[in-house]
Protein backbone atom coordinates (compact mmCIF):
# COMPACT_ATOMS: atom_id res chain seq x y z
CA UNK A 1 0.00 0.00 0.00
CA UNK A 2 2.69 2.62 1.03
CA UNK A 3 5.23 1.62 -1.88
CA UNK A 4 5.86 3.53 -5.03
CA UNK A 5 4.62 2.05 -8.03
CA UNK A 6 7.87 4.11 -9.71
CA UNK A 7 11.45 3.08 -8.90
CA UNK A 8 12.22 4.07 -5.14
CA UNK A 9 13.37 7.91 -5.10
CA UNK A 10 15.44 8.52 -1.90
CA UNK A 11 13.12 10.96 0.43
CA UNK A 12 14.58 13.32 2.80
CA UNK A 13 14.20 12.12 6.85
CA UNK A 14 11.43 15.68 6.81
CA UNK A 15 9.86 14.10 3.63
CA UNK A 16 9.68 10.64 4.55
CA UNK A 17 8.19 11.40 7.79
CA UNK A 18 5.49 13.98 5.98
CA UNK A 19 4.31 11.61 3.22
CA UNK A 20 4.39 8.54 5.32
CA UNK A 21 2.22 10.24 8.19
CA UNK A 22 0.04 11.57 4.93
CA UNK A 23 -0.60 8.01 4.47
CA UNK A 24 1.03 8.73 1.12
CA UNK A 25 3.88 6.43 -0.69
CA UNK A 26 6.80 6.44 0.52
CA UNK A 27 10.65 5.34 -0.01
CA UNK A 28 11.05 3.16 3.05
CA UNK A 29 9.49 3.88 6.86
CA UNK A 30 11.45 6.33 8.81
CA UNK A 31 13.96 4.43 11.32
CA UNK A 32 13.75 6.11 14.57
CA UNK A 33 13.92 5.66 18.20
CA UNK A 34 11.78 8.33 19.31
CA UNK A 35 12.82 7.76 23.40
CA UNK A 36 16.53 8.19 24.70
CA UNK A 37 17.88 5.39 25.82
CA UNK A 38 18.06 4.52 29.38
CA UNK A 39 21.10 5.84 31.09
CA UNK A 40 21.97 2.22 32.28
CA UNK A 41 21.97 0.70 28.62
CA UNK A 42 24.06 2.93 27.21
CA UNK A 43 26.44 2.26 30.04
CA UNK A 44 26.35 -1.33 29.32
CA UNK A 45 26.25 -0.59 25.65
CA UNK A 46 29.62 1.26 26.44
CA UNK A 47 31.45 -1.65 27.78
CA UNK A 48 30.16 -3.33 24.94
CA UNK A 49 31.50 -1.07 22.11
CA UNK A 50 29.34 2.32 21.58
CA UNK A 51 32.21 5.18 21.18
CA UNK A 52 32.27 6.95 24.65
CA UNK A 53 32.52 10.33 22.33
CA UNK A 54 28.70 9.74 21.88
CA UNK A 55 26.98 11.37 24.50
CA UNK A 56 24.04 13.48 22.88
CA UNK A 57 20.80 11.09 22.05
CA UNK A 58 20.65 12.70 18.43
CA UNK A 59 24.45 12.16 18.07
CA UNK A 60 24.11 8.44 19.55
CA UNK A 61 20.72 7.64 17.08
CA UNK A 62 23.09 9.10 13.75
CA UNK A 63 25.61 6.35 15.06
CA UNK A 64 23.17 3.83 14.51
CA UNK A 65 21.79 5.12 11.19
CA UNK A 66 18.44 6.86 12.21
CA UNK A 67 16.53 9.30 10.88
CA UNK A 68 17.32 12.48 12.37
CA UNK A 69 14.76 13.85 14.64
CA UNK A 70 15.37 16.56 17.43
CA UNK A 71 12.93 17.45 19.89
CA UNK A 72 12.16 20.92 21.51
CA UNK A 73 10.51 20.96 25.08
CA UNK A 74 8.89 23.84 26.27
CA UNK A 75 8.67 24.10 29.38
CA UNK A 76 5.70 26.29 31.53
CA UNK A 77 8.41 26.54 34.58
CA UNK A 78 11.01 29.01 34.93
CA UNK A 79 14.57 28.11 36.30
CA UNK A 80 13.65 29.66 39.69
CA UNK A 81 10.72 26.95 40.18
CA UNK A 82 11.51 25.08 43.77
CA UNK A 83 12.26 21.36 43.12
CA UNK A 84 9.43 18.98 44.37
CA UNK A 85 11.12 17.48 48.13
CA UNK A 86 10.65 14.02 46.93
CA UNK A 87 9.71 12.04 43.28
CA UNK A 88 5.97 11.87 43.20
CA UNK A 89 5.58 15.24 45.94
CA UNK A 90 3.70 18.45 44.40
CA UNK A 91 5.24 22.11 45.32
CA UNK A 92 1.57 23.52 46.31
CA UNK A 93 -1.57 21.93 47.74
CA UNK A 94 -3.74 24.57 47.00
CA UNK A 95 -5.04 27.45 44.96
CA UNK A 96 -3.50 30.40 47.20
CA UNK A 97 0.07 28.58 47.20
CA UNK A 98 -0.26 28.35 43.34
CA UNK A 99 -0.73 31.81 43.40
CA UNK A 100 2.11 32.41 45.35
CA UNK A 101 4.32 30.41 43.17
CA UNK A 102 2.84 31.68 39.82
CA UNK A 103 6.33 33.85 39.54
CA UNK A 104 8.27 30.82 38.10
CA UNK A 105 6.29 29.95 35.80
CA UNK A 106 5.38 30.69 32.33
CA UNK A 107 8.48 31.95 31.08
CA UNK A 108 7.91 34.61 28.08
CA UNK A 109 11.01 32.90 26.23
CA UNK A 110 11.89 29.87 24.27
CA UNK A 111 15.34 29.14 22.81
CA UNK A 112 15.23 30.87 19.72
CA UNK A 113 18.95 30.13 18.90
CA UNK A 114 17.97 26.46 19.01
CA UNK A 115 14.69 26.61 16.92
CA UNK A 116 16.04 28.66 14.14
CA UNK A 117 19.13 26.17 14.09
CA UNK A 118 16.54 23.43 13.98
CA UNK A 119 14.58 25.21 11.76
CA UNK A 120 17.48 25.49 8.94
CA UNK A 121 18.40 21.59 8.83
CA UNK A 122 14.25 21.40 8.29
CA UNK A 123 14.09 23.39 5.69
CA UNK A 124 17.04 21.80 3.92
CA UNK A 125 15.25 18.44 4.90
CA UNK A 126 17.41 17.06 6.72
CA UNK A 127 15.48 17.35 10.19
CA UNK A 128 12.14 16.48 11.29
CA UNK A 129 11.45 18.70 14.47
CA UNK A 130 9.29 17.60 17.04
CA UNK A 131 8.25 19.76 20.23
CA UNK A 132 6.62 18.20 23.47
CA UNK A 133 4.16 20.19 25.64
CA UNK A 134 3.14 19.45 29.22
CA UNK A 135 -0.49 18.21 28.64
CA UNK A 136 -3.49 19.09 30.52
CA UNK A 137 -3.46 15.47 33.41
CA UNK A 138 0.56 16.17 33.36
CA UNK A 139 1.38 19.45 34.16
CA UNK A 140 -1.25 19.88 37.66
CA UNK A 141 0.39 17.04 38.68
CA UNK A 142 4.32 18.17 38.39
CA UNK A 143 2.38 20.78 40.93
CA UNK A 144 0.25 19.14 42.88
CA UNK A 145 2.15 15.62 43.46
CA UNK A 146 0.49 12.75 41.91
CA UNK A 147 -1.85 11.70 44.63
CA UNK A 148 -3.08 15.09 45.67
CA UNK A 149 -3.40 15.59 41.93
CA UNK A 150 -5.63 13.01 41.99
CA UNK A 151 -7.74 13.98 44.93
CA UNK A 152 -7.54 17.25 43.61
CA UNK A 153 -10.20 16.41 40.79
CA UNK A 154 -13.07 16.07 43.79
CA UNK A 155 -11.58 18.22 46.44
CA UNK A 156 -9.75 20.90 44.95
CA UNK A 157 -11.27 21.29 40.93
CA UNK A 158 -10.95 25.20 40.94
CA UNK A 159 -6.90 24.62 41.17
CA UNK A 160 -6.81 21.75 38.51
CA UNK A 161 -8.68 24.18 36.12
CA UNK A 162 -6.73 28.00 36.95
CA UNK A 163 -3.71 25.37 36.13
CA UNK A 164 -5.09 24.21 33.13
CA UNK A 165 -6.17 27.87 31.65
CA UNK A 166 -3.04 29.11 32.79
CA UNK A 167 -1.08 26.52 30.92
CA UNK A 168 -3.35 26.44 27.97
CA UNK A 169 -2.98 30.67 27.45
CA UNK A 170 1.27 29.95 27.91
CA UNK A 171 0.91 27.64 25.42
CA UNK A 172 -1.19 29.07 22.90
CA UNK A 173 1.26 31.92 23.20
CA UNK A 174 4.47 30.36 23.01
CA UNK A 175 3.50 28.61 19.77
CA UNK A 176 3.02 31.54 18.21
CA UNK A 177 6.72 32.19 18.89
CA UNK A 178 8.25 29.10 18.54
CA UNK A 179 6.10 28.90 15.33
CA UNK A 180 7.25 32.37 13.68
CA UNK A 181 10.83 31.06 13.98
CA UNK A 182 10.01 27.42 12.89
CA UNK A 183 7.37 25.12 13.14
CA UNK A 184 7.42 21.49 14.17
CA UNK A 185 6.83 18.73 11.87
CA UNK A 186 4.49 16.78 14.89
CA UNK A 187 3.86 17.76 18.57
CA UNK A 188 3.94 15.26 21.71
CA UNK A 189 1.74 15.63 24.58
CA UNK A 190 3.50 14.45 27.71
CA UNK A 191 0.91 12.92 29.71
CA UNK A 192 0.83 9.60 30.73
CA UNK A 193 -2.20 8.93 32.11
CA UNK A 194 -2.46 5.33 32.02
CA UNK A 195 -0.72 2.72 33.52
CA UNK A 196 -0.90 -0.90 33.15
CA UNK A 197 -4.62 -1.35 34.01
CA UNK A 198 -5.89 1.09 31.37
CA UNK A 199 -6.57 5.44 32.07
CA UNK A 200 -6.12 6.49 35.62
CA UNK A 201 -8.81 8.83 35.71
CA UNK A 202 -12.42 8.35 34.11
CA UNK A 203 -14.27 9.40 31.03
CA UNK A 204 -15.98 12.37 33.10
CA UNK A 205 -13.22 13.62 35.21
CA UNK A 206 -11.31 13.83 31.54
CA UNK A 207 -14.48 15.28 30.03
CA UNK A 208 -14.44 18.05 32.91
CA UNK A 209 -10.68 18.82 33.29
CA UNK A 210 -8.71 18.21 30.36
CA UNK A 211 -10.75 17.90 26.94
CA UNK A 212 -12.16 21.83 27.15
CA UNK A 213 -8.36 22.90 27.10
CA UNK A 214 -7.34 20.29 24.29
CA UNK A 215 -10.74 21.75 22.20
CA UNK A 216 -9.23 24.88 21.83
CA UNK A 217 -5.00 24.38 21.18
CA UNK A 218 -5.51 21.48 18.73
CA UNK A 219 -7.41 23.67 16.16
CA UNK A 220 -4.28 25.90 16.92
CA UNK A 221 -1.60 23.12 16.42
CA UNK A 222 -3.63 21.92 13.00
CA UNK A 223 -3.82 25.71 11.63
CA UNK A 224 0.49 25.03 11.81
CA UNK A 225 0.12 22.34 10.50
CA UNK A 226 1.65 19.99 13.39
CA UNK A 227 0.27 16.67 13.96
CA UNK A 228 -0.76 16.23 17.51
CA UNK A 229 0.11 13.39 19.31
CA UNK A 230 -0.54 12.13 22.97
CA UNK A 231 2.62 10.49 24.98
CA UNK A 232 1.19 8.40 27.51
CA UNK A 233 2.71 5.17 28.93
CA UNK A 234 0.40 2.07 29.77
CA UNK A 235 -2.60 0.38 28.28
CA UNK A 236 -4.04 3.27 26.20
CA UNK A 237 -6.64 1.50 23.74
CA UNK A 238 -9.84 3.37 26.28
CA UNK A 239 -7.88 6.75 25.84
CA UNK A 240 -7.84 6.45 21.57
CA UNK A 241 -11.13 7.72 21.56
CA UNK A 242 -11.31 10.39 24.05
CA UNK A 243 -8.34 11.92 22.33
CA UNK A 244 -10.05 11.74 19.18
CA UNK A 245 -13.32 13.70 20.21
CA UNK A 246 -10.89 16.63 20.39
CA UNK A 247 -8.68 16.32 17.39
CA UNK A 248 -5.68 14.38 18.89
CA UNK A 249 -3.95 12.24 15.25
CA UNK A 250 -1.44 9.82 17.37
CA UNK A 251 -0.24 7.95 19.87
CA UNK A 252 2.76 7.36 21.62
CA UNK A 253 4.24 4.83 22.84
CA UNK A 254 1.57 1.78 22.69
CA UNK A 255 3.27 -0.62 25.36
CA UNK A 256 3.01 -3.97 24.34
CA UNK A 257 3.07 -5.49 27.41
CA UNK A 258 0.20 -3.41 28.67
CA UNK A 259 -2.27 -4.51 26.27
CA UNK A 260 -1.99 -2.42 23.68
CA UNK A 261 -2.77 -4.05 20.23
CA UNK A 262 -2.01 -1.51 17.15
CA UNK A 263 -2.76 -4.18 14.79
CA UNK A 264 -6.71 -3.97 16.37
CA UNK A 265 -6.72 -0.58 17.24
CA UNK A 266 -5.77 0.29 13.75
CA UNK A 267 -8.86 -2.09 12.60
CA UNK A 268 -10.75 -0.14 14.53
CA UNK A 269 -9.18 3.39 13.65
CA UNK A 270 -7.72 3.59 10.14
CA UNK A 271 -6.30 7.08 10.68
CA UNK A 272 -5.19 6.95 14.06
CA UNK A 273 -1.10 8.04 13.64
CA UNK A 274 1.07 5.43 15.95
CA UNK A 275 4.71 5.52 16.91
CA UNK A 276 5.97 2.92 19.00
CA UNK A 277 4.19 -0.45 19.45
CA UNK A 278 7.33 -3.03 19.14
CA UNK A 279 7.31 -4.93 22.19
CA UNK A 280 10.65 -3.96 24.07
CA UNK A 281 9.85 -7.09 26.64
CA UNK A 282 10.96 -9.64 23.96
CA UNK A 283 14.49 -7.86 22.65
CA UNK A 284 16.52 -10.42 24.52
CA UNK A 285 14.69 -13.75 22.95
CA UNK A 286 16.58 -14.16 19.76
CA UNK A 287 16.71 -13.23 15.89
CA UNK A 288 13.58 -15.18 15.34
CA UNK A 289 11.08 -13.87 18.37
CA UNK A 290 12.63 -10.15 17.08
CA UNK A 291 10.97 -11.01 13.52
CA UNK A 292 8.21 -12.29 14.89
CA UNK A 293 6.98 -9.85 15.99
CA UNK A 294 8.02 -7.08 13.58
CA UNK A 295 5.75 -10.03 11.44
CA UNK A 296 2.94 -8.69 14.04
CA UNK A 297 3.65 -5.18 12.97
CA UNK A 298 4.02 -5.69 9.80
CA UNK A 299 0.32 -4.95 8.50
CA UNK A 300 0.44 -1.75 10.16
CA UNK A 301 3.83 -0.46 9.23
CA UNK A 302 2.35 -1.35 5.53
CA UNK A 303 -1.08 0.55 6.02
CA UNK A 304 1.33 4.34 6.57
CA UNK A 305 1.05 6.56 9.62
CA UNK A 306 2.79 4.75 11.75
CA UNK A 307 6.42 4.56 12.67
CA UNK A 308 7.79 1.45 14.50
CA UNK A 309 9.86 1.96 17.52
CA UNK A 310 10.54 0.13 20.77
CA UNK A 311 7.44 0.66 22.74
CA UNK A 312 9.05 2.67 25.14
CA UNK A 313 13.15 2.74 26.49
CA UNK A 314 15.37 0.01 25.22
CA UNK A 315 15.62 -2.19 28.50
CA UNK A 316 19.54 -2.72 30.01
CA UNK A 317 19.24 -5.86 30.10
CA UNK A 318 19.55 -5.57 25.99
CA UNK A 319 23.18 -6.06 24.62
CA UNK A 320 24.68 -3.86 21.73
CA UNK A 321 24.73 -6.63 19.68
CA UNK A 322 21.16 -7.70 20.15
CA UNK A 323 20.16 -4.08 19.80
CA UNK A 324 22.28 -4.60 16.26
CA UNK A 325 20.02 -7.03 15.16
CA UNK A 326 17.07 -5.35 16.12
CA UNK A 327 18.21 -2.24 13.92
CA UNK A 328 18.83 -4.81 11.20
CA UNK A 329 15.30 -6.32 11.17
CA UNK A 330 14.03 -2.57 11.40
CA UNK A 331 15.87 -1.88 8.05
CA UNK A 332 15.06 -4.59 6.38
CA UNK A 333 11.31 -4.34 7.43
CA UNK A 334 10.94 -0.64 6.75
CA UNK A 335 12.03 -1.40 3.24
CA UNK A 336 9.77 -4.37 2.97
CA UNK A 337 6.62 -1.89 4.58
CA UNK A 338 7.54 0.71 1.41
CA UNK A 339 8.20 -2.47 -1.41
CA UNK B 1 -26.54 -1.03 64.37
CA UNK B 2 -26.91 -2.89 61.22
CA UNK B 3 -28.10 0.85 59.31
CA UNK B 4 -24.74 2.56 60.86
CA UNK B 5 -23.11 -0.23 59.87
CA UNK B 6 -24.30 -0.14 55.70
CA UNK B 7 -23.88 3.95 56.17
CA UNK B 8 -20.43 3.14 57.15
CA UNK B 9 -19.98 0.90 53.76
CA UNK B 10 -21.06 3.52 52.07
CA UNK B 11 -19.07 6.47 52.98
CA UNK B 12 -16.31 4.13 52.52
CA UNK B 13 -16.95 3.16 49.18
CA UNK B 14 -17.80 6.29 47.59
CA UNK B 15 -15.04 8.32 49.91
CA UNK B 16 -17.34 10.28 52.00
CA UNK B 17 -14.51 11.32 54.65
CA UNK B 18 -16.35 13.87 57.04
CA UNK B 19 -18.94 16.08 57.37
CA UNK B 20 -16.68 19.20 55.99
CA UNK B 21 -15.64 16.91 52.26
CA UNK B 22 -17.38 18.37 49.63
CA UNK B 23 -17.02 14.64 47.72
CA UNK B 24 -18.90 13.43 46.70
CA UNK B 25 -21.34 16.17 45.43
CA UNK B 26 -24.58 14.11 46.63
CA UNK B 27 -23.90 13.44 50.22
CA UNK B 28 -22.49 17.02 50.73
CA UNK B 29 -23.37 18.00 54.23
CA UNK B 30 -23.68 14.30 55.48
CA UNK B 31 -21.65 12.70 57.95
CA UNK B 32 -18.40 10.80 56.62
CA UNK B 33 -16.37 7.56 58.09
CA UNK B 34 -15.45 10.05 60.71
CA UNK B 35 -18.27 10.83 62.27
CA UNK B 36 -20.37 7.65 61.90
CA UNK B 37 -17.63 5.18 63.08
CA UNK B 38 -17.01 7.67 66.26
CA UNK B 39 -21.17 7.02 66.34
CA UNK B 40 -21.07 3.51 66.12
CA UNK B 41 -18.46 3.13 68.79
CA UNK B 42 -20.58 5.45 71.74
CA UNK B 43 -23.40 3.13 70.53
CA UNK B 44 -21.48 0.36 71.57
CA UNK B 45 -20.58 -1.41 68.63
CA UNK B 46 -17.95 -3.91 68.45
CA UNK B 47 -14.57 -2.83 67.10
CA UNK B 48 -13.97 -5.86 65.00
CA UNK B 49 -18.03 -5.53 63.67
CA UNK B 50 -17.12 -1.95 62.18
CA UNK B 51 -13.96 -3.14 60.91
CA UNK B 52 -14.92 -6.53 59.36
CA UNK B 53 -19.11 -5.85 58.65
CA UNK B 54 -18.46 -2.33 57.14
CA UNK B 55 -14.70 -1.11 56.42
CA UNK B 56 -13.83 -4.19 55.02
CA UNK B 57 -16.33 -4.79 53.38
CA UNK B 58 -16.81 -1.02 51.47
CA UNK B 59 -12.97 -1.38 50.72
CA UNK B 60 -13.39 -4.46 49.30
CA UNK B 61 -16.22 -3.51 46.99
CA UNK B 62 -14.17 -0.52 45.78
CA UNK B 63 -11.16 -2.18 45.10
CA UNK B 64 -12.91 -4.58 43.13
CA UNK B 65 -14.80 -2.22 41.37
CA UNK B 66 -11.33 -0.92 40.82
CA UNK B 67 -9.94 -3.89 39.11
CA UNK B 68 -12.76 -4.23 36.72
CA UNK B 69 -12.56 -0.67 35.29
CA UNK B 70 -15.43 0.64 36.57
CA UNK B 71 -14.17 3.32 39.48
CA UNK B 72 -10.57 4.83 38.52
CA UNK B 73 -7.64 6.04 41.03
CA UNK B 74 -9.32 9.23 42.19
CA UNK B 75 -12.14 6.73 43.78
CA UNK B 76 -9.65 4.39 45.19
CA UNK B 77 -8.16 6.86 46.88
CA UNK B 78 -10.80 8.77 48.35
CA UNK B 79 -12.00 5.41 49.68
CA UNK B 80 -8.33 5.60 51.18
CA UNK B 81 -8.77 8.50 52.68
CA UNK B 82 -12.14 7.53 54.28
CA UNK B 83 -10.35 4.45 55.82
CA UNK B 84 -8.16 6.56 57.05
CA UNK B 85 -10.45 8.62 58.84
CA UNK B 86 -12.03 5.34 60.32
CA UNK B 87 -9.61 4.04 61.36
CA UNK B 88 -8.05 6.60 63.69
CA UNK B 89 -10.83 5.90 65.66
CA UNK B 90 -10.19 1.75 65.75
CA UNK B 91 -6.15 2.55 66.44
CA UNK B 92 -6.64 1.92 70.04
CA UNK B 93 -8.75 -1.49 70.11
CA UNK B 94 -5.98 -2.69 67.85
CA UNK B 95 -3.15 -1.41 70.48
CA UNK B 96 -5.47 -3.58 73.47
CA UNK B 97 -5.72 -6.11 71.58
CA UNK B 98 -9.49 -5.74 71.05
CA UNK B 99 -9.24 -5.91 67.14
CA UNK B 100 -7.18 -8.06 65.38
CA UNK B 101 -5.36 -7.28 61.71
CA UNK B 102 -5.35 -10.30 60.13
CA UNK B 103 -1.43 -10.28 59.46
CA UNK B 104 1.18 -7.60 58.48
CA UNK B 105 2.08 -6.69 55.32
CA UNK B 106 5.69 -5.42 54.50
CA UNK B 107 5.69 -2.99 51.48
CA UNK B 108 7.82 -1.51 49.55
CA UNK B 109 9.47 0.02 46.13
CA UNK B 110 12.44 -2.19 45.05
CA UNK B 111 15.96 -0.26 45.30
CA UNK B 112 16.19 2.17 42.15
CA UNK B 113 13.26 2.67 42.14
CA UNK B 114 11.46 6.00 43.28
CA UNK B 115 7.61 5.33 41.71
CA UNK B 116 5.22 4.77 44.68
CA UNK B 117 1.65 5.04 43.92
CA UNK B 118 1.16 1.38 42.72
CA UNK B 119 2.68 0.75 45.85
CA UNK B 120 0.59 2.95 47.61
CA UNK B 121 -2.67 1.64 46.43
CA UNK B 122 -1.83 -1.96 47.26
CA UNK B 123 -1.03 -0.59 50.95
CA UNK B 124 -4.31 1.05 51.06
CA UNK B 125 -6.10 -1.94 49.84
CA UNK B 126 -4.70 -4.24 52.04
CA UNK B 127 -4.91 -1.66 54.92
CA UNK B 128 -8.73 -1.53 54.06
CA UNK B 129 -8.74 -5.54 53.96
CA UNK B 130 -7.63 -5.89 57.74
CA UNK B 131 -3.83 -5.49 57.24
CA UNK B 132 -1.64 -4.26 59.29
CA UNK B 133 0.89 -2.10 56.30
CA UNK B 134 4.47 -1.41 57.19
CA UNK B 135 5.50 0.51 53.92
CA UNK B 136 9.36 1.24 53.96
CA UNK B 137 8.36 3.35 50.73
CA UNK B 138 10.58 3.19 47.72
CA UNK B 139 13.82 2.96 46.88
CA UNK B 140 14.46 0.24 49.37
CA UNK B 141 17.29 -2.46 49.29
CA UNK B 142 16.87 -6.23 49.51
CA UNK B 143 18.59 -5.79 53.33
CA UNK B 144 15.85 -3.39 54.32
CA UNK B 145 13.30 -5.57 53.37
CA UNK B 146 15.21 -8.88 55.15
CA UNK B 147 15.30 -6.44 58.24
CA UNK B 148 11.68 -5.54 58.39
CA UNK B 149 10.90 -9.73 58.04
CA UNK B 150 13.30 -10.23 60.87
CA UNK B 151 11.02 -7.71 62.82
CA UNK B 152 7.69 -9.13 61.69
CA UNK B 153 8.14 -12.68 61.75
CA UNK B 154 5.57 -14.38 59.68
CA UNK B 155 4.62 -11.37 57.92
CA UNK B 156 3.85 -11.43 53.97
CA UNK B 157 6.20 -8.97 52.00
CA UNK B 158 4.52 -7.31 48.71
CA UNK B 159 7.80 -5.51 46.21
CA UNK B 160 6.88 -2.99 43.77
CA UNK B 161 8.30 -2.11 40.39
CA UNK B 162 7.75 0.23 37.48
CA UNK B 163 10.58 0.18 35.58
CA UNK B 164 12.27 -2.39 33.38
CA UNK B 165 15.57 -1.08 34.76
CA UNK B 166 14.41 -1.87 38.34
CA UNK B 167 12.29 -5.23 37.81
CA UNK B 168 15.79 -6.81 38.20
CA UNK B 169 16.39 -5.86 41.65
CA UNK B 170 13.13 -7.63 42.60
CA UNK B 171 15.19 -11.26 42.47
CA UNK B 172 17.74 -10.55 44.40
CA UNK B 173 15.44 -9.42 46.83
CA UNK B 174 13.43 -12.38 46.47
CA UNK B 175 16.09 -14.85 46.73
CA UNK B 176 17.81 -12.93 50.39
CA UNK B 177 14.30 -13.44 52.04
CA UNK B 178 13.62 -16.93 50.65
CA UNK B 179 17.27 -17.96 52.22
CA UNK B 180 16.08 -16.12 55.54
CA UNK B 181 12.79 -18.19 56.08
CA UNK B 182 12.05 -20.49 52.70
CA UNK B 183 8.24 -20.46 53.79
CA UNK B 184 7.92 -16.44 53.93
CA UNK B 185 5.51 -15.39 51.37
CA UNK B 186 6.50 -12.79 48.46
CA UNK B 187 3.79 -10.89 46.05
CA UNK B 188 5.40 -8.78 43.36
CA UNK B 189 3.64 -5.97 41.32
CA UNK B 190 4.27 -3.42 38.84
CA UNK B 191 3.87 -2.49 35.32
CA UNK B 192 6.45 -4.12 33.82
CA UNK B 193 5.82 -8.10 35.43
CA UNK B 194 4.14 -10.77 34.21
CA UNK B 195 3.49 -14.53 35.98
CA UNK B 196 6.38 -15.74 34.27
CA UNK B 197 8.34 -13.50 35.29
CA UNK B 198 7.55 -14.18 39.12
CA UNK B 199 7.60 -17.48 38.88
CA UNK B 200 11.13 -17.22 37.29
CA UNK B 201 12.52 -15.25 40.19
CA UNK B 202 10.61 -17.14 42.64
CA UNK B 203 8.07 -14.97 43.79
CA UNK B 204 5.02 -17.02 45.26
CA UNK B 205 2.42 -14.33 43.66
CA UNK B 206 2.32 -11.87 40.77
CA UNK B 207 -0.85 -9.87 40.90
CA UNK B 208 -1.81 -7.04 38.17
CA UNK B 209 -3.91 -4.69 40.54
CA UNK B 210 -4.08 -4.42 44.43
CA UNK B 211 -7.60 -6.13 44.82
CA UNK B 212 -6.14 -9.57 43.43
CA UNK B 213 -3.52 -9.24 45.88
CA UNK B 214 -5.70 -9.13 48.56
CA UNK B 215 -7.83 -11.67 47.38
CA UNK B 216 -4.83 -14.41 46.89
CA UNK B 217 -3.87 -13.69 50.40
CA UNK B 218 -7.38 -14.34 51.53
CA UNK B 219 -8.02 -17.47 49.59
CA UNK B 220 -4.32 -18.65 51.04
CA UNK B 221 -5.82 -17.72 54.43
CA UNK B 222 -9.27 -19.67 54.07
CA UNK B 223 -7.59 -22.66 52.73
CA UNK B 224 -5.44 -23.02 56.38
Amino acid sequence: MLGRDTKRVAMTARERFQYLMNFEPVDRLPILEWATWWDKTIARWRNEGLPAHLVDAGEIREYFGQDCYRQLWISPRKATLPSAPAHGRGIVTSLAEYEGIKEHLYPEAIDVQRAREYANRQAAGNMVVWVTLEGFFWYPRTLLGIENHLTAFYERPETVHAMNQDLLDFLVRMLDVLCAVCRPDFMTFAEDMSYHNGPMVSKALFDEFMAPYYRQIVPKLHGYGIIPFIDTDGRTEDLVPWFAEVGIDGFLPMERQAGCDIVALRREYPRLRIIGGYDKMIMTNGEDALRREFERILPVMRQGGYIPGVDHQTPPGVSLSEYRTYLKLLTEYCDKAAS
Amino acid sequence: MQDLLEQITVCIERGKVNGKSPYPPDMRGQDGADELVSKALGAGVPATDILERALIIGMGNVGQKFSENKVFVPDLLMSAKAMTAAMKHLKPFFESGQAKHKGTFILGTVQGDLHDIGKNLVGMVMEGGGWKVVDLGVDVSAEKFLEALKQNPGSVVGLSALLTTTMVNMEKTVKLLKQHDAKATVLVGGAPLTNEFAKKIGADAYSPDPQGALNYLTDRHSRN
